[in-house]
Order: C-alpha cells, then structure tokens, then sequence
C-alpha cells in the first residue's frame, strides 16, 4: 500500500504522508459512495463494472482487473468483466486450481505477492500454468450472495511499484459486496421483467386462444351441420336400401291377406244371406220345434250380433291392410329415389297445377290458394318425383291449417336456378321439432295420417336434383317450405 | 273351361289368388267355368305343363330356384300359346322390362293386387285369347299418378 500511496501522492505533488493519508480516505469514501451510487442507476452489467473498474482505478492501479461469475451447476466461471493488456475476453472456463478458483474455493480474499503464491503452488493449492510470470501482486475478493460465494472480483499488478495491502482488500470487499446487491437486484429485475414478459405473453396468448377458440367454434358448427347432413343421407340412404328389402318381403303377406279379407268379405255376406234365406224358409214350414231349436242357437251363439259385426270385423281389418299397404308403398316410392329414372326437360308449373288438382280434395274446404308464377325455363328434372315432393308440401301445408287458411304457392328464378316457395298461415312448427323434420319415421301426425316419410322423401328427391329445401316456420303463425333446383344438372 | 296355372313359393299367395280369381262371374267368361292348378316349385309346374295345357299362367318374379321370367320363358317353350302374367312385389324396373321383352308379358301387377284389378285383368286376357286380340302388352305397373 506505501507504494501505491507514493504513486498517487505523486500524482496529487502530495508531499507529506499524514496529508496523503487523509486525502486517501476522503478519496476512498467518495469511491464507495460513487460506487454505491453506481448500484441505483440504471446502467447494463457490462457498464456497471466499467465504471467500478474507473472509480477503483482511480484510488488503486489496477490495470488488469475482472469479474468472474460462477455458473449455476458452479462448474464452470464466467467472466462477464475483464480488462488486461491483451483486451481480450476471457471465454468462461470450467474450474480448475487457478487464483480465482482458491478465492471462490475459501470463501476469502487472497492478497498475494510472487511469493506468496508460489508457496500455494507448492502446497498444490493452486497450479502454477494459470499465473503469469509477470505477476507482482494479486488481489481477489469472493462475492458472497446469502453466505454463499457466487464470483470473485480480483485484480492484478505487474508493476513492482504497485502491491496491494489490506486497505486495498478492504475497499474490494466493499465493492463486491455491492456487485452483490447490484447482481441480486439485477436477477430479481430479471425475473419481474420475464414475468412481466410472460403476463404480457399469456395475455397475448389468451387473446389468441380466444380467437383460435372462435375460429374454432365456427369450424365445429360447420363440421356439425355438415355431418348431420351426412347422418341424414346416411339415414335416407340406408333406409332407402332397407325398405327395398322390407317392401318386398312384406308385400307377399300384405297381398295374401288383403285378398283374403276381400274374399272373406264376399263369403260372409254370402252367408249371412242364405241363413236369412233359411230363417225365412224355416218360418214358412211353421215347425215349431224346428224354430224353437233354431232361435235357441241363435240366442245361445249371439247370432244376431254375429251378422251385425262380422261386417264391421272385416271392413275395420281391411282399414287396417290398407294403411300397411300405404305406408310399404311409401316406402318403395323412397327406395325408388334411389333408381335411374329418366331425367326430362319440364315445366315446373306443370307439375305444380297438376299436383294441386290431386290434393284439391285436402285443401278446397279449408284453404284458399294463392299462386304467385314467375316465367321460369323448363328445368332438367325427374318430374314424377318432384311431384312426390310438391304434394308431400301441400298435404302438411293442408294439414298445417286446422279451420280457413290461406295457401301460397310462388316461383321464381335466380341466375341459374329456380325457386318453389310453398306457405301457409297453419299452425307451424314447434322449433325443437324443426330440425327434425327431415327425418325418416318422423311425424307429429296422428297414427293413420302421416307415415312420417313424407318429407325425408322429399329431402331425398331433392337432394338428388341438386338442390335445397328448406322450412322456417313461426309457431302460430305458419310455414314457409321453400325448394331450389338447378336449372341444369351439372353431374348426376 | 279355362285352365289357370298360379306359380308362387308362398303357399297361402296361391290359396288368396284362386280365391280372388274364384270369384270371377262365370257369365262374364261367357260361361266358362275357371279351372286353377297351384305350384310352389316352377319346376314341377314345368313338369306339369308338359302334359297339359294352360290358357294363362300367373307367377310370381322372385322365386328360390328361379325367377319369374326364367319360369315363363321355359314354359313358353313348351306352351306358346298360354298368356303370361306376373303378380310380384319386388317392382325392380329392370325385371319388368326383361319381362315384357323377353316372354311377352300381358301384364305386371305388384303385390299387394286389388282384387278387383285383377279379375278384371284375367276377365279380359282371357275373354280377348279367343279372339286373339290380346298380343299387345299392357303395362300395369303401378306408377305416380301425377
């Protein structure tokens, strides 16, 4: 330290030791004032220890000078400061038995001359590659973090006129002691920072889930609505396929026992005819044993009744056939959507006028129908089947209206399309009923009057075409059934 | 007397088809009483129709061991002049359209028939056989109606 004193008494033209002392502790003071200030001010890490490297420098020579850090697994040391003649950086190292590894190693500075230190190479303390021949003086502090030494802070001369002393290593314990708090508030500043980033990067992230979730959710309903439409001509196809089948093997019992019935119709009445024929002959030979024998069995076997209600049996079974023949006819005409049929060139209108005379019966008494015709171009269409579809609409719209009501029926033409809009002001549909409509099986007609295959019929016919049919309809107040049908069929 | 063969692997169709056709007026025939043989086998109706012949043969299309239109076009190799019905309910388009081409159907009635249709089918092919005006085919199928 004297010699230090020299030199910067020298510099200053300070001339007596107790005044150079004293301007050494005043000049010490203000460095670890700069250098506690220096700890406040928001300057990078780099620029920290160059400007405590610059106070330093200022009281004590110190031309090489670094700041080694230990890694996290303290294996290996960095130096994220390091001045010497060379100005090169120094690469982080793995530990080896160098100086700063005997500093970070004790947990205590070491302040050392040549000699020194090489009496520590030859305990094997330290090895000596890692020290420079041109060593004088070496000084280095730990730099403790929670009583745990985390990096050193040292500095070398090669000057014999400068050789650090004990108040040389006291103001390095203090500036490590700073390094310390700097580096500790600098890790907490990290960490709040990154955590700002990463609040900043959820937010983000959130928003962009949001708008993934959005995007999502359109895509499913679009997957949604696309696979009911699959499920529906899944169903319609599978259904179609299946009634084929049924149809026929229904029809062979349908057909024997239709027949039948007929048949029985005509013995019944043949026999009910001839025992009147009987009664009125037995009467004529006034037996009376005979008679009385005769109306003793017809009271005891209920005769009378018999005749009355055989008729009815019969009449009532054969109502009964008839409704099972109707609704196996429904479905061939469903397995039918399925078959090559001739596609045809037609006027829609055609079709329309014609399908409204046969339901006439349906609508004539309880609706009045209002026919709104655009001119419209023949339509490449299986015309029969579009009549299936027209009057499955016009029935429902007839059955919608339950005392008067009025039933429109409008065309119209788009670019390459054409439009069938078939309303009335019935009593609609319930909306948990609506997206059923379509269904096959699916009637909230009473038993006998709707076999529920009308409309997915119609869904089917149309879909073949091409087209779409939709329904809105407002409880109370009516249903608007509305098709559209390409004009040209594209691919069929 | 006219002879009617009714060909059908269900039984209780044939019973309901001699029935119905029973039922026919004889004075609408002008007096010709109807005279039914039944087979569930085609073949044995083959047999049979070696030894006798028929004025009208009803089958049915799908059959086991044939169909309708094979049974037909055998049996009119041996009797020609015998008319040729099908009463069935399997209505494939196809089938119907092979049938008139190639046994020279006079008609094609689905199950299940009316039986007033019926009769009045058979009342006409073979009140027209005498007379021979009935070698055009009628095409009976039930189709939509508007």
């Amino acid at each position: 330290m004297r010699q230090e004193i020299v030199k910067l008494a020298g510099a200053d033209k300070v001339t007596h030791p107790e005044i150079a002392e004293r301007k050494r502790i005043e000049r010490s003071q203000t460095a670890l004032f700069q250098i506690a200030q220096l700890t406040t001010v928001n300057i990078s890490e780099h620029e920290f220890y160059r400007q405590v490297h610059a106070v330093i420098d200022e009281l004590i020579t110190a031309e090489m000078f670094f700041v080694g850090l230990l890694s996290e697994d303290r294996r290996s040391m960095e130096f994220p400061y390091h001045v010497d003649a060379t100005e090169r950086n120094q690469p982080s190292r793995s530990l080896q038995r160098g100086l700063s590894e005997y500093v970070i190693r004790r947990g205590k500075a070491l302040c050392g001359t040549t000699q020194d230190i090489t009496a520590l190479v030859r305990l094997g303390e330290i090895d000596v590659q890692t020290t420079d021949t041109a060593l004088v003086s070496w000084l280095g502090v730990p730099i403790l973090a929670d009583g745990e030494v985390i990096g050193l802070i040292a500095m070398q001369s090669c000057d014999d006129a400068v050789v650090y002393g004990p108040a040389d290593e006291e103001l390095l314990t203090f500036v490590a002691t700073q390094v310390a708090h700097v580096l500790h508030r600098r890790s907490d500043e990290r960490s709040r920072r990154s955590r700002v980033q990463l609040e900043l990067r959820e937010k983000e992230r959130t928003k962009e889930l949001h708008a993934r979730n959005a995007e999502l959710e359109i895509a499913f309903a679009k997957l949604k609505q696309a696979q009911e439409q699959a499920i529906r001509s899944e169903k319609l196809a599978s259904i179609g396929q299946l009634a084929a089948g049924v149809a026929h093997e229904i029809n062979n019992p349908i057909g024997y026992v239709n027949s039948n019935l007929g048949t029985l119709q005509t013995y019944v009445s043949r026999l009910l005819g001839a025992m009147e024929t009987y009664a009125a002959a037995l009467a004529r030979t006034g037996d009376p044993v005979a008679m009385a024998e005769v109306t003793e069995i017809r009271q005891r076997l209920d005769i009378d009744f018999l005749a009355i209600d055989l008729p009815h049996l019969i009449t009532e079974s054969r109502e009964g056939i008839g409704r099972v023949c109707k609704i196996v006819s429904d479905l061939k005409d469903f397995a039918r959507v399925d078959r090559p049929e001739a596609w045809e060139y037609a006027d829609i209108h055609l079709g329309l006028e014609s399908t409204l005379n046969i339901v006439a019966n349906e609508l004539k008494y309880k609706a009045q129908i209002i026919k709104t015709f655009a001119s419209l171009p023949l339509i490449e269409c299986l015309p029969s089947q579009l009549n299936q579809v027209f009057m499955n609409v016009l029935m429902n719209a007839g059955q919608a209206i339950t005392e008067r009501g009025i039933v429109t029926v409008s065309t119209g033409r788009t670019d390459d399309s054409v439009w069938i809009a078939i309303g009335d002001d019935g009593m609609g549909i319930p909306e948990d009923v609506l997206p059923r409509i379509f269904d096959p099986f699916f009637t909230t007609k009473s038993i006998g009057n709707g076999t529920g295959l009308g409309l997915s019929i119609s869904h089917g016919i149309i879909a073949k075409h091409h087209g779409h049919i939709e329904m809105t309809s407002v409880p109370g107040q009516g249903t608007l059934v509305r098709i559209e049908l390409p004009i040209q069929q594209q691919q069929r | 007397m006219y002879r009617i063969l009714l060909v059908d692997d269900e039984p209780n169709i044939l019973s309901a088809l001699r029935r119905c056709l029973a039922e026919i007026d004889v004075r609408e025939l002008d007096g010709e009483a109807l005279y039914f043989e039944r087979f569930t086998s085609p073949e044995a109706a083959i047999e049979r129709g070696n030894e006798q012949d028929f004025d009208l043969v009803i089958s049915d299309y799908r059959m086991p061991s044939m169909n309708g239109v094979e049974f037909l076009s055998r049996l009119m190799e041996i009797q020609p002049a015998a008319q040729r019905m099908i009463v069935s309910g399997y209505a494939d388009r196809d089938a119907i359209i092979a049938a008139v081409n190639e046994v020279q159907l006079i008609r094609f009635i689905e199950k299940p028939w009316d039986d007033e249709k019926l009769r009045l089918a058979v009342v006409s092919i073979l009140g027209s056989k005498g007379n021979g005006t009935a070698n055009k085919a009628v095409f009976a199928t039930r189709s939509s109606n508007f």
